[in-house]
């Protein structure tokens, strides 16, 4: 994965900007909100609803917004309440963790079929264990492992120290691997059930 | 920990690792999307300009509705101002005609003359009591015009009636001192009639009757078929004429 090429993702300019209203903050970090959604496990069926969740919430609190922070961490915060209810919605829904953004990427013609089932398999497994994650730490574990951001973005982007992104993906690897180790126990229990 | 590397290059389990290889970056926002979402957002936007449109009304509304007040204010000063100014005014402009009264002013005793500004001579104090329960009918009087716009000489004449009408009831022998005065002073004064068939009335109450038949003979001989007539003969309970 080339980090140097993913830091350059558009997290970028994420000081408050004085006057900033709120059609520009629309037009400038949609495209934030809308990859952070994704990253607390949003699904895509319901990225645009989450996203208009989100700048609902912005059109209230924008003027209580005084600037003290980064814009992207005032958003980021945002996002992590509109996923959380998006989460209790999704289990209250009993929803499982099958429509990935396979869906809405381009397939690859060239790929080998049976390659591709076992990607979106994997896809769909990796989808299921990360919702076991807390919201930050998923967040943090898929910037940093899936998306190769470095930890001084990841920090300046959700508005935290560096160390504290390291924690946090100290403690998201633990999390990731118990709850792997959980998953794997469920299906061999279901295996041997059938 | 700042030398914190990728879970891939650090050597993650295989089962991990193929996860982690199976994950994709978050997709951008496709530009559909983001039109989609703007026309959403715009919804919110325009109740918001509405209100800061409607947040300048009460600032506009408020220097309205402070003129409007002051408008109103100055108005009612005017007219209030008018109200207190008007007869002072009417009283000036009415002034011209008093030369044509002043004819009878040798008539008047003297010494009893009142002061131009009369707005408390011992007579005129008299005339405000309350009108008499006097069985007299009160619309002749009633029907003058207004003493403080006619000459000096009427207001007087209409001041002294009055008085003695209100004593008629409880001092009808200083109802009859009134009248005298009446007569002394204006003997063909305007209200003269009014003031014999007082008279009339102030002997019937005292019981005086031969008088005051007496009395509204000579005020029909005097002024035969006039309106008092009728109130003459109720007053005496004549249902004819007294010879």
């Amino acid at each position: 994965m080339n980090r140097s090429v993913m830091t350059a993702e558009p997290i970028q300019e994420a000081r408050a900007v004085p006057g900033l209203d709120f059609t520009a903050i629309h037009e400038r970090y949609a495209d934030f909100v809308w990859r952070t959604l994704q990253r607390l496990g949003v699904r895509p069926m319901d990225l645009e609803d989450s996203l208009q969740d989100v700048f609902v919430v912005v059109h209230r609190k924008l003027p209580s917004f005084d600037g003290s922070s980064q814009v992207t961490t005032w958003l980021f915060a945002i996002c992590l309440r509109v996923a959380a209810a998006h989460r209790r919605r999704a289990h209250l829904r009993r929803e499982q963790a099958t429509d990935t953004l396979e869906s809405s990427a381009p397939a690859d013609p060239q790929a080998n079929p049976e390659r591709l089932a076992m990607r979106g398999e994997a896809r769909a497994r990796l989808d299921l264990v990360l919702d076991a994650l807390a919201l930050e730490k998923r967040a943090v574990l898929v910037m940093f492992e899936i998306e190769g951001l470095s930890a001084p973005v990841i920090a300046s982007t959700i508005g935290v120290p560096v160390a504290t992104v390291y924690s946090r993906l100290a403690s998201a690897r633990d999390d990731f691997t118990k709850a792997l180790a959980r998953f794997n126990k469920r299906q061999m229990r279901r295996s041997v059930d059938v | 920990m700042s030398d914190m590397r990728p879970w891939l290059e650090a050597g993650a389990e295989s089962e991990i690792a193929e996860l982690l290889r199976a994950g994709r970056p978050a997709e951008p926002l496709g530009d559909a999307a983001r039109e989609r979402s703007r026309r959403r957002l715009q919804t919110l936007e325009q109740p918001r300009r509405r209100a800061i449109r409607l947040e300048a009304l009460p600032a506009a509304a408020t220097v309205l509705l402070w003129v409007q007040h002051a408008a109103l204010g100055a108005g009612l000063g005017v007219v209030v101002a008018v109200t207190a100014a008007a007869p002072r005014l009417i009283r000036r402009f009415s002034e011209p005609s008093a030369p044509a009264n002043s004819v009878r002013a040798p008539q008047k005793a003297p010494g009893l003359a009142p002061p131009r500004n009369r707005e408390s001579p011992p007579r005129a104090r008299a005339s405000e009591g309350s009108v008499s329960s006097a069985p007299l009918p009160s619309a002749s009087v009633a029907a003058f015009p207004d003493p403080s716009t006619e000459s000096d000489d009427f207001a007087l004449e209409f001041r002294l009636l009055e008085r003695a009408k209100s004593q008629l009831e409880r001092d009808p022998e200083g109802a009859l001192r009134t009248l005298r005065s009446h007569r002394a002073d204006f003997a063909n004064g305007k209200l003269a009639l009014e003031r014999e068939f007082l008279t009339v009335a102030t002997l019937v109450r005292l019981e005086r009757l031969v008088e005051a038949r007496a009395y509204a003979n000579s005020l029909r001989a005097r002024a035969p078929g006039n309106l008092y007539d009728a109130r003459l003969r109720k007053l005496l309970g004549d249902p004819t004429d007294v010879p």
